[in-house]
């Protein structure tokens, strides 16, 4: 070899060195950057020339570990989303132990009506109840929005997260076509990388994606069901509307609320497709919107019909004949059989008992044309023996055979008790898992500050080497020099 | 999309250590609530989503306090019952003496004097009976808003129109019972109370104490009867042994119905006595329920304390852990 050969290689090992410096400070720089997976230099001998050439920049990655994190990021974020709204499901139903307002409002009424009965001549305790049945009422109308405005809320984070995914696609199907164009051994093929990693991320957590990588640097997505997101051209869609309102009659089966699209083909959790998506946020929301609140406003409303059947019975009290309502009314009015959805949120008292001094109709017929006997309790007793009578109730799926009133919410209640406790259970569980992989693929992929110092030392090891190599050709140069 | 978590963790080893710190500190927080009250922070988790039982534990204790509270003014309202028919029957009690002094002395004052005092006792009786408690007369059946018998001018008024200005004490006697004796005329001029029972105190689901004593019963109509008989003698007129034979027998009669206005006295005793059971019971069962309520979502302070000391420790290892492990980098021993 020659001194001018060994010149030349030392100078190309000082060259990798310099670009290996460059990688590993820049890994260093971005050891808390989310999504910066950490890199390393392939290096090459230079076969005919001697000395050494950087092959490429090379991002680590771990595809399996990625894979089985993504189906733990969909999985979490599902769990999450179903545990914050079934926590506001309970909440709008009555959480035990605070402020249980439908169980309490029928409670409350039940006493005021046990108040009156001792002293149905009481002027303030008729008003008392009189207002114990309003609170009730309202206490069936507020759970009732509550549920729907959970529902409202989903629809709201589905078209959010919709909105998300399709930007995100329009991103990721630009750095797509911004890596084709680059030379594999671009330095900002590796940030390109990262950026598609990151938005592959982003959309799995909403939408679960099976992603696959093309020889050119594409990233090519898919649902889980198998439908293109992104590939070669313009991405797919995803289609949602937001629903303007959403109310106890507003479905998914009659339009009400809108289903979910990609491309135009529909994939509406639990809907008939076979691309139906199966996981994740969205799906997750769908579930609430769709099922869990419904099943619950249903429960509601059944609760609600056992309550107004329970006093327009012309048995409790003679006055209340059809087609006049009885004391728990559908929006005034008698409701018809089956009422419509959403009984819960129209429940009231007739347009009779609007004057606050009517509480005296309680105790002698809600229709009587004047007061009877003021110490008269027989019908509030009655009334009292209605509430407390157990009668089935078909339609309330928490308790559909024979119960009391208290007997009928307390059972609704608890059925939000232990989907708040099972939302939270799956939850934990699924974050767990989640972290835990997160961190597993972290150690394989994110940058080890350690490793970046021992790289660091090898490096100036190796400069210090080449220099030395060119310190020497450079003397024996001189060396000849003097010679000649 | 911000609400989404996604992604691999950079610095893995910290963000392990800073999840496991995470954990301990909501542990800590748990314990640290829990020692201090002794009860699960998460009630509805502690019962394992079973808490209807639970809501029906709490119901139950809000009508025990209902109950009780309607078993204490119940109470409340016998003793006030008992205590008037008490004046009533001391009253009759009292005028039965005179009756009976009057009768035995020679002197027509005497007896003068004891037809007044069963006018002036008339009226006291009417006066207590038309009582009321909490807003209710004690003695008016179904209607107590009002008063349950007319004033003691109304009474005599009708007495009056009954006897028709007759003077012999015997059409006297017989006008009295015709007003007294028939129910009709009984409840439209003495009595004006409801007919129907008066509303009973509730004190379990479906169990009832009756407002036993109303204006109606035998005993007081029987001791205003021959009260107001006495009474309307003042107009009579006729032999002296005659009047003061009645009203030896009008003693007679008014011990009688004394003894029958005691069953009445022990009918509101009774009442009283079953309210007072009732509290005693209702106070007992809210003591077990509420015991059982606390328990049911209680925490053992011992072991929460025990393990607040245990997640303290832990915490604290955990800090120091981490605090050893980053010095023990490369770049600072460099």
């Amino acid at each position: 070899m020659s001194i001018s050969g060994a010149l030349s290689n030392a100078v190309s090992g000082l060259t990798v060195t310099a670009r290996r410096l460059a990688v590993t400070s820049d890994n260093i720089a971005n050891a808390l950057t989310e999504g910066y997976a950490v890199r390393d230099v392939a290096l090459e001998a230079r076969n005919r020339s001697g000395g050494v050439r950087l092959d490429a920049v090379l991002r680590a990655q771990d595809p399996v570990l990625t894979a089985q994190r993504r189906e733990a990021d969909a999985d979490a974020n599902a769990a999450s989303t179903t545990a914050t709204l079934a926590a506001e499901l309970n909440d709008a139903i009555g959480a035990f132990g605070e402020g249980d307002r439908l169980s309490a409002a029928a409670e409350a009424f039940d006493s005021a009506l046990r108040r009156l009965a001792d002293r149905p001549n009481d002027a303030i305790l008729q008003s008392q109840a009189l207002q114990g049945a309003r609170d009730l009422a309202t206490a069936f109308n507020d759970a009732s929005s509550g549920v729907q405005d959970v529902r409202s809320e989903a629809d709201r984070r589905i078209a959010s997260l919709v909105d998300g995914v399709n930007a995100d696609a329009e991103a990721l199907a630009r750095v797509n076509r911004r890596i084709v164009a680059l030379p594999a051994d671009d330095r900002a093929r590796a940030l390109l990388i990262d950026e598609q990693e990151r938005l592959t991320d982003r959309i799995n957590a909403a939408l679960p994606i099976a992603a696959e990588r093309e020889a050119d640097g594409r990233l090519t997505l898919r649902t889980r069901e198998g439908l293109l997101l992104v590939g070669r051209g313009e991405p797919q869609a995803l289609g949602f509307t937001r629903a303007t309102a959403v109310g106890p009659q507003t479905t998914l089966q009659d339009g009400g609320v809108s289903g979910l699209t990609l491309g135009g083909r529909d994939i509406t959790p639990d809907g008939p497709s076979a691309q139906a998506v199966s996981a994740g946020a969205i799906a997750a929301l769908f579930v609430v919107r769709d099922e869990t609140a419904v099943a619950l406003n249903a429960d509601l409303d059944g609760a609600a019909l056992d309550l107004v059947q329970r006093f327009q019975d012309p048995g409790l009290d003679a006055t209340v004949t059809a087609p006049l309502a009885g004391l728990f009314s559908d929006a005034g009015n008698r409701p018809t059989a089956p009422p419509d959805a959403g009984l819960a949120g129209r429940l009231a008292l007739p347009a009779i008992l609007d004057d606050p001094t009517a509480g005296w109709r309680l105790r002698d017929g809600l229709y009587a044309a004047a007061q009877g006997p003021t110490g008269a309790d027989g019908l509030l007793r009655d009334q009292i023996a209605a509430l407390a009578a157990r009668r089935d109730a078909a339609d309330v799926a928490a308790a559909p055979g024979p119960a009391s009133l208290a007997e009928r919410l307390a059972a609704i209640a608890e059925s939000g008790d232990r989907l708040r406790l099972a939302a939270d259970a799956s939850a934990s569980e699924a974050n767990a898992r989640r972290a835990t992989l997160a961190e597993t693929e972290g150690e394989a992929l994110a940058v080890d500050q350690d490793a970046e110092l021992q790289a660091l030392i090898a490096l100036e090891q190796a400069y210090a080497a080449n220099a030395q190599v060119i310190s020497t050709a450079n003397s024996m140069l001189q060396r000849l020099s003097e010679i000649v | 999309m911000s609400e989404l978590v996604y992604g691999f963790t950079p610095a893995p080893a910290a963000a392990s250590r800073s999840r496991l710190a995470e954990t301990l500190r909501t542990d800590l927080n748990r314990l640290q609530t829990e020692t201090v009250t002794g009860q699960a922070e998460d009630p509805a988790n502690a019962l394992d989503g079973a808490t209807a039982a639970g809501r029906a534990r709490a119901q139950r204790l809000d009508r025990i306090n209902a109950w009780q509270e309607a078993a204490e003014f119940g109470e409340m309202r016998a003793r006030a019952q008992q205590d008037t028919l008490g004046v009533v029957r001391d009253t009759a009690q009292s005028l039965t003496d005179s009756l009976r002094t009057a009768a035995s002395v020679a002197t027509a004052g005497a007896r003068t004097l004891a037809i007044d005092e069963a006018r002036a006792a008339l009226e006291g009786m009417l006066s207590a009976l038309n009582q009321s408690f909490g807003g209710r007369a004690l003695f008016a059946g179904d209607a107590p808003d009002a008063a349950a018998f007319a004033d003691d001018d109304a009474v005599i008024a009708a007495i009056g129109t009954a006897i028709g200005g007759s003077t012999d004490p015997a059409a006297i006697e017989t006008a009295v019972a015709g007003i007294f004796d028939d129910p009709v005329t009984y409840a439209g001029t003495v009595y004006v109370g409801g007919t129907g029972s008066a509303p009973g105190v509730g004190v379990d689901t479906g169990e009832t104490v009756d407002d036993a004593v109303s204006g109606l019963d035998e005993g007081i109509r029987g001791v205003l009867r021959e009260t107001a008989t006495v009474a309307a003698l003042a107009g009579s007129q006729g032999d002296d042994d005659v009047l003061a034979r009645q009203l030896s027998t009008a003693a007679d009669r008014l011990t009688s119905e004394i003894a029958r206005l005691e069953i009445s006295n022990a009918r509101a005793g009774q009442a009283e006595a079953s309210l007072a059971d009732a509290q005693t019971r209702l106070a007992a069962e809210r003591t077990a329920l509420a015991i059982a309520a606390a328990e049911a979502t209680a925490v053992d302070p011992f072991a929460a304390a025990a393990a607040f000391n245990a997640t303290e420790s832990a915490l604290s290892t955990l800090f120091a852990a981490t605090g050893r492990l980053s010095q023990l980098t490369l770049a600072n021993f460099l």
